[in-house]
């Protein structure tokens, strides 16, 4: 092995010599390529049989690689297959254990991809680095780009890690699956009489309820409620579909249809409150699903206790002197005090831009295991945006931008294995509901003018 | 020790101001003013007395701290202000000039007072840190074993005041300005935390309990209040100097008033505990007990260590003593102890402290005498809570409770609770309510004879024991008349009813309980007689009414006219005889007449059955038996002469049917269908025609002939059964809940749409208790949808789940008339097995048989026993389990269709052709065996490619399609496999599959996502989005987002018109 080597730089030296240091940039190309396969054949061996001096060979071979890559990237930047075998060689010495992590090599891959989109080779090692890196939506995409360029035999590979990958983002996409037990649910506090941190206050899915029970309260007296059994109905099964297929929901939900224009719906813990608006405006089931999942995703993502917390802190800085004195009356006093205020304030406030992104991810998977196309919450959120034109509709969620969602939307759509897949589109009982919500003759507005002349 | 070493960090934070020019000034002002080291002075006393109280010490204790605290100042080794024996050379008094430079005095003032030691010109700081926290941490270990922080507070405190300040200059430049709390609010406030931390671990450490969290707020609110009641005054004179309310130093009396408000305030909100009766001497005396400290600051008193009083409860005694039968007398006893209380006596000699005040309540439940309150001055000694008292035994059965409070100021408040026991009844008042208890049993009873005979022993025991039992008596011995009255009612109405043996019965028993009745005496002697003739002629009529049970109308009427000839019969008696005779011989002759149209009909002999008819109906009187009779025999024997009728014209029917079935079936090519449809519809007439012919009817051997005829067909061709499913299902009471049962039939049905001519069905079903025949077959095997579905809409819910028995029955119902390679039951429940002790023996059953149980547990929710139930049955055969919630409908049928699955597979068709497809097929069901649809579904797919030819693949990947919900494939697949093998034997259930997903497509539409189509256009679009993001132009956001959506789906016709749209509109960036 270490002759090989010899014998290589050699002859790269030799080259050197006799073509002159303006060579062929090609020929140098395909010599580190070869370099990088042997550094990968002895990072193998290494990982293998734990062999020490395959290893610092595999290292000098690879650090040799990148220092000519990156000259070779200085003279010409364009260059396209340096970037493919920069982003290899910056992958290898992750694999092998030269760096701790990805990032350099996601930070290489992404600019090369963006400026050599169409390359499969990229793309390829782009989607093993964000898939050792459990970056599983952005992997998908990668690895079906990479699909589009490579040869029928690396295709066959990739299609198997791409279902690998895909299957990990189907089951691993509730970063709040353990909420409960995270540090986020909860405040602590250090108490000086034990010298310890204390777990002052824990956030329980009663709580949640507690809050959803508040908010509901605050919300129901908005409009009048519509007592309808065949919507209530038809609600509750559509949001039992929703929730049966995604496990993790800790609450029990109650539908309440509220008679208003507005297109909206909204579900403190524990409620689900629609407004005759949504179902006027929604085109047809599985975008009404797309709005309910949105809704329901909040509460996967446990944003109103998250934000309970997070007020606690930004008020407990304020306190911090009394608290350092009497530290646990304190803090009950102050989460009794929000616990009592928060009401409407929690649920009308806007999402933060991250609630939302969060939201609309878990929807989009709420929907597809639910048997809906992540497209139709676009689609829907497209036809917001259009008539928001006109007269805007009073959607509690508007930040950000509707167009930024739809098209985020579509983006993490392309994650999922959507492709040649059945989804649902519509249903008998939403076309019923619909129909006798909107009348079907709606009145003729006659635009200004001459209109008819009465006979004489 | 952790407080001096936070002190000491706080001190070391504080710059020492240290000037030689500042020094040398001050010397010369030293010579001339006089100072001294009282420091907070009076403020020692009464703040350390109220912060004592906010951490938990009683008044007593907190006074005794304060008091050790103040006493510092006033000793003469310790005081600062003391004359020190034979110093005056070097000016050891204080009140004096300059002194200071004394040993001795230096010492009291750095030991005690927290100057700072003068130790020469190249003395550091850190040595002062280190000398005050040798003398604090000595002080600390005297305030552990003298039982009392006060020197140690004291130093604490003063450290604050001056200790900034060296024994050489006292603090001469401020005079008694920093003894001012106003003087340096900061310092007040870290003086008091650092004495609250004290007087905390003393509690800790000494009194062993914790410290009470003090509400600084509070705290510090008063604080300003000392603050304010002592301001730091303008001008200091020596001249001015008095303690008790001179302006020259804090006064101790306005310090005082501000403490004591305080703590009234403090009780009154709560905030400190409050004793329920008012202290006696509430507030904090102006005076104090003074300790003598040697100049170690030790102390020889007996009274020093701070009070731990002990308060014990001892066992209550209760005594209660008769003072006649019905009144009691109760003595109540809760004694208690109280020790540890200490005799101080204040400044002038007069006791102070000493007697404790206790509250004490005592109450009784019924409220007689309530409550007993007492506040009582108690020393060290035993002393009890005592109540007498009178109570009647009535009183005493409604439960009388004593209710007892001991609470001494300083400790929890202890109540004990005794009842007081209802005592025994004496033995003749036992006897008595024994005795006409026996009474009233016996009259409830019925047996008024036995009550008669103890009422006349009650009246001799009973009299004169209470007025209670007296009246007992009389309302029992009353109770007994009213008996006696209502049997000679009785009697009397007999008689008028004709009933003379019953009432000589009744007068026999008046007889035994009062044999000199008035009306006995009257009517006894008739009675005796009439009931004698009456007992004879029902004996005579009872062997008649034998006589009729046996048909025998003749013995009847023999019996009756003897019955008449009996002497003495009464007439009433008579009457009825006679009538009873004239409606026998009516009924002999109509029962001959319908004997003979019975046996005419059964011979099929309608014609003679409708004349005898006629006979009967001209019988006079028409007796309304007759009129039933006629209405309901006449329409019978019209309906007998009908089915007749139709019966022959089926059986005609079928024969031509069977004659044409034959000659179908020798048909070239044969079509097998069109056969067993003829078959069929042939069974279907012979059936109708066996409801209809009568059973005497001589046709019914044709149709046994044909039925031979049909066999010998069927045996000609047969499809091969390759599945035989059994849906046992639950038909328990509580699958009539919420609607369940109508879920339940509907899946079902669906499920058995799945019948075809290789895959048949059967349904059983099961409820009922524990024997067997739990399960019961609603429908036997058949590949027959609507006998299956017709047996489905059959099944009525009510009874138990005997789920195991029955299941063992249909497993043994699979393994007998299943005839399919494959034999499946599918168990479907919602709930545990309700016999569990023939459990064991049902499961081996089942086991043994190797035919695979799989269960769906419908709307079982978190129901343990029902999950551990239908889970074991599948695990133990190598079934699977299922679950389904009532909320969602599809769920069951979901379930239904994922059960059955394994069974509906069909095998690989190719034979030998390609191993590896055949492996694709086999891994595929094995998958599908352990739930893995997903799975097997990949594997399908990648045979699928292999072999696109094969129908069976194409049938396998239609039903895998379907259970999962992707209706569109599973559609597409379906038609393939009819293209592919057109004379498929399940041609017409394909078909109607295919139907019905059709129909639900239509109902409720589907897409399915497919972008190969135009990816070209996808792939501008993605490009053209970015460039309409960066236009920040929204119209053209929105339009290129609805090429995208378009593309995406697949509508790529769509696509490309909005393309064109989009690229007239706005033009091509790219």
């Amino acid at each position: 092995m270490f002759r090989n080597f010899l014998t290589l730089s050699l002859l790269l030296t030799f080259g050197l010599i006799v073509m002159g240091p303006f060579a062929s940039a090609q020929s140098s190309l395909s010599a580190i390529e070869a370099q990088l396969q042997q550094a990968r054949a002895q990072g193998l061996q290494f990982l293998n049989s734990q062999d020490d001096r395959a290893k610092k060979a595999a290292k000098k071979n690879l650090d040799d690689a990148e220092k000519a890559l990156k000259e070779e990237l200085k003279r010409s930047g364009a260059c396209e297959k340096c970037h493919e075998l920069l982003v290899s060689a910056y992958f290898y010495q992750t694999y092998f254990g030269f760096s701790r992590n990805y990032d350099e090599c996601l930070k290489l891959a992404e600019q090369a991809a963006r400026q050599f989109p169409a390359n499969g080779r990229i793309a390829y090692f782009r989607g093993y680095a964000l898939f050792n890196s459990f970056q599983y939506a952005e992997a998908n995409k990668s690895f079906k780009t990479a699909l589009l360029s490579v040869d029928p035999t690396t295709a066959a590979q990739i299609t198997q890690i791409l279902q690998m990958s895909q299957q990990q983002f189907l089951t691993n996409w509730n970063r709040q699956a353990s909420y409960y037990q995270s540090r986020e649910s909860r405040i602590e506090q250090y108490n000086p009489q034990t010298y310890r941190n204390e777990i002052a206050f824990q956030v329980t899915p009663q709580f949640e309820m507690q809050l959803g029970a508040q908010g509901f309260a605050a919300l129901s007296s908005t409009a009048p409620a519509i007592a309808d059994p065949e919507i209530q109905t038809y609600l509750e099964s559509l949001v039992t579909r929703l929730l049966s297929k995604s496990p993790g929901s800790p609450f029990q939900y109650r539908v309440t249809v509220l008679n208003s224009s507005d297109v909206n719906a909204v579900t403190p813990p524990g409620h689900i409150i629609v407004y005759t608006g949504l179902l006027a405006f929604a085109d047809n089931e599985a975008q009404l699903a797309g709005v309910l999942a949105h809704e329901l995703a909040h509460n996967y993502g446990h944003h109103q206790a998250r934000a309970v917390i997070k007020n606690y802190l930004a008020q407990s800085i304020a306190n911090a002197a009394l608290r350092a004195i009497n530290p646990q009356n304190q803090t009950a006093q102050l989460l009794g005090y929000l616990g009592a205020n928060i009401g409407l304030s929690l649920f009308s406030r806007a999402y933060s831009r991250f609630e939302e992104k969060e939201a609309d991810q878990y929807g989009a998977h709420l929907m597809f295991n639910a048997g809906y196309s992540p497209l139709d919450a676009s689609s829907f959120f497209l036809k917001m945006s259009k008539a928001s034109g006109k007269q805007p509709p009073k959607f509690l969620s508007t930040h950000p931008p509707l167009l930024d969602r739809a098209d985020y939307l579509m983006d993490y759509l392309e994650s999922f294995p959507a492709d040649g897949r059945e989804f649902r589109v519509d249903s008998e009982e939403f076309k019923k509901i619909k129909a006798r919500l909107v009348p079907s003759q709606p009145q003729q507005q006659r635009a200004p003018g001459r209109g008819v002349l009465p006979p004489q | 020790m952790f407080l001096p070493q936070k002190f000491l960090i706080s001190f070391l934070r504080r710059r020492l101001r240290q000037s030689v020019v500042l020094a040398l000034a001050s010397l010369l002002l030293v010579a001339v003013l006089p100072s001294n080291a009282w420091a907070y002075e009076g403020d020692h006393y009464a703040w350390t007395y109220y912060l004592a109280l906010h951490v938990g010490f009683t008044k007593r204790q907190a006074y005794q701290i304060a008091d050790a605290t103040y006493a510092i100042d006033w000793d003469k080794d310790t005081g600062p202000m003391e004359a020190t024996p034979g110093d005056a050379l070097f000016g050891a008094n204080h009140t004096a000039f300059i002194g200071t430079k004394h040993p001795q005095i230096a010492m009291i003032w750095s030991n005690f007072h927290a100057f700072k030691k003068e130790l020469g010109p190249f003395v550091g700081a850190g040595d002062q840190i280190n000398i005050r926290r040798r003398t604090l941490d000595e002080l600390w270990a005297l305030a552990l074993s003298e039982r009392n922080p006060g020197p140690y507070v004291h130093l604490l405190q003063d450290s604050f005041a001056h200790g900034d300040y060296d024994t050489v200059r006292g603090h001469a430049f401020a005079g008694h300005l920093p003894d001012f709390l106003s003087y340096d609010e900061e310092k007040a406030k870290k003086m008091t935390r650092e004495t609250i931390n004290a007087l905390s671990e003393f509690m800790r450490v000494v009194v062993k309990k914790g410290a009470n969290p003090p509400d600084m707020a509070r705290i510090f609110a008063v604080l300003g209040g000392l603050m304010k009641a002592n301001p730091v005054p303008s001008a200091i004179s020596p001249l001015n100097f008095n303690p008790y309310g001179g302006s020259g130093v804090p006064s101790l009396s306005r310090s005082l008033d501000v403490i004591n408000q305080a703590v009234d305030e403090d009780e009154a909100a709560g905030r400190l505990p409050k004793f329920p009766e008012s202290w006696f001497s509430s507030w904090l005396p102006a005076k104090w007990y003074q300790y003598d400290y040697d100049d170690k600051g030790r102390v020889n008193d007996t009274l020093y260590a701070i009070e731990k009083p002990v308060f014990e409860v001892g066992t209550e005694v209760l005594e209660v003593t008769p003072i006649n039968e019905n009144n009691f007398k109760i003595k109540l006893r809760l004694p208690y102890k109280l020790t540890g209380l200490l005799e101080l006596k204040d400044g002038r000699g007069t006791p102070f402290l000493s007697p404790l005040p206790v509250y004490e309540k005592q109450e009784m439940s019924d409220f007689a005498g309530n409550p007993r309150i007492l506040r009582a001055d108690r020393r060290n000694g035993d002393y009890a809570l005592e109540f007498e008292l009178q109570r009647s035994r009535s009183e005493l059965q409604t439960g009388v409770t004593w209710n007892g409070t001991i609470h001494p100021y300083g400790f929890e408040p202890i109540t004990r609770q005794i009842k007081i026991p209802v005592p025994a009844d004496t033995k003749a008042a036992q006897d008595c309510k024994a005795m006409l208890a026996q009474a009233q049993q016996l009259l409830t009873a019925g047996d008024a004879e036995q009550a008669a005979r103890l009422m006349a022993q009650a009246q001799q025991k009973c009299g004169n024991i209470n007025q209670n039992l007296t009246d007992q008596l009389n309302q029992t011995q009353k109770q007994l008349e009213e008996q006696v009255q209502k049997l000679t009612d009785e009697a009397q109405q007999n008689i008028n009813k004709c009933e003379y043996e019953e009432a000589l019965r009744q007068a026999e028993r008046l007889r035994q309980i009062n044999p000199n009745h008035p009306w006995l005496v009257n009517a006894l002697p008739q009675l005796q007689p009439q009931a004698e003739a009456q007992h004879k002629a029902r004996e005579l009529l009872r062997i008649g009414l034998e006589a009729i049970q046996r048909k025998d109308i003749d013995g009847a009427i023999a019996s009756l006219r003897q019955a008449r000839g009996v002497a003495g019969v009464p007439q009433c008696l008579l009457n009825q005889i006679n009538k009873l005779l004239a409606e026998l011989e009516l009924r002999k002759r109509f029962i001959t007449q319908t004997e003979q149209v019975e046996q005419a009909t059964i011979k099929c002999d309608y014609k003679e059955a409708v004349r005898l008819v006629g006979d009967i109906a001209r019988i006079t009187p028409r007796e309304p038996y007759i009129t039933d009779w006629l209405n309901v025999n006449v329409p019978k024997l019209g309906e007998l002469q009908n089915r007749e009728r139709r019966a022959l014209q089926l059986i005609n029917q079928a024969d031509a049917l069977a004659t044409q079935a034959e000659a179908e079936s020798t048909k070239d090519p044969l079509d097998a269908n069109r056969v067993a449809a003829l078959v069929q519809q042939t069974m279907q007439l012979l059936t109708q025609a066996d409801q209809e012919a009568p059973k005497c009817m001589s046709e019914r051997k044709r149709m046994e002939e044909i039925r031979q005829r049909l066999a010998a067909l069927a045996q000609r061709k047969k499809p091969e059964i390759a599945a035989s499913i059994v849906l046992l299902i639950d038909t328990s009471g509580s699958m009539a809940e919420n609607n369940k049962i109508t879920q339940a039939k509907d899946a079902a049905k669906r499920a058995a749409r799945q019948v075809s001519k290789t895959t048949e069905i059967a349904i059983l079903n099961f409820d009922g208790g524990c024997g067997t025949g739990a399960m019961r077959v609603a429908a036997a095997f058949t590949t027959d949808v609507n006998v299956l579905i017709a047996a489905i809409d059959r099944l009525q819910p009510g009874g138990g789940t005997p789920m195991y028995i029955a299941t063992a029955e249909a497993v043994a119902h699979a393994q007998k008339h299943g005839r399919g390679k494959q034999r499946t039951v599918v168990l479907m429940s919602d709930g545990g097995d309700s016999c569990r002790d023939q459990q064991a023996q049902a499961a081996a059953a089942i086991r043994s048989s190797n035919i695979p149980v799989s269960t769906i547990g419908f709307d079982v929710g978190n129901n343990q026993q029902a999950q551990g139930d239908l889970g074991n049955l599948a695990t133990m055969t190598g079934g699977r389990t299922f679950s389904a919630s009532a909320a969602d409908p599809r769920e069951i049928i979901r379930a239904f269709n994922l059960a059955m699955l394994p069974s509906l597979l069909k095998d690989f068709d190719f034979g030998n052709a390609g191993n590896a497809v055949a492996g694709y097929f086999s891994q595929a069901k094995t998958m599908v065996q352990q739930q893995n649809v997903s799975g097997a579904l990949m594997m399908l797919q990648q045979a699928n490619q292999l072999a696109p030819n094969s129908p069976n693949l194409n049938f396998n990947l239609s039903l895998l399609y379907e259970s999962q919900d992707q209706l569109i494939p599973a559609m597409n697949h379906a038609n393939n496999y009819l293209k592919l093998a057109p004379g498929a034997i399940d041609r017409a259930d394909v078909e109607n599959r295919i139907g019905e997903i059709k129909k639900e497509l239509q109902l409720n539409p589907r897409v399915v996502m497919d972008s190969s189509g135009c990816r070209d256009v996808l792939a501008w679009a993605q490009a053209e989005q970015d460039v309409a993001k960066r236009g920040r132009d929204v119209a053209r956001r929105q339009a290129v987002l609805e090429v995208l959506i378009a593309a995406q789906r697949g509508e790529c016709e769509n696509a490309r018109k909005l393309q064109a749209g989009y690229k007239q509109r706005f033009g091509n960036a790219q």
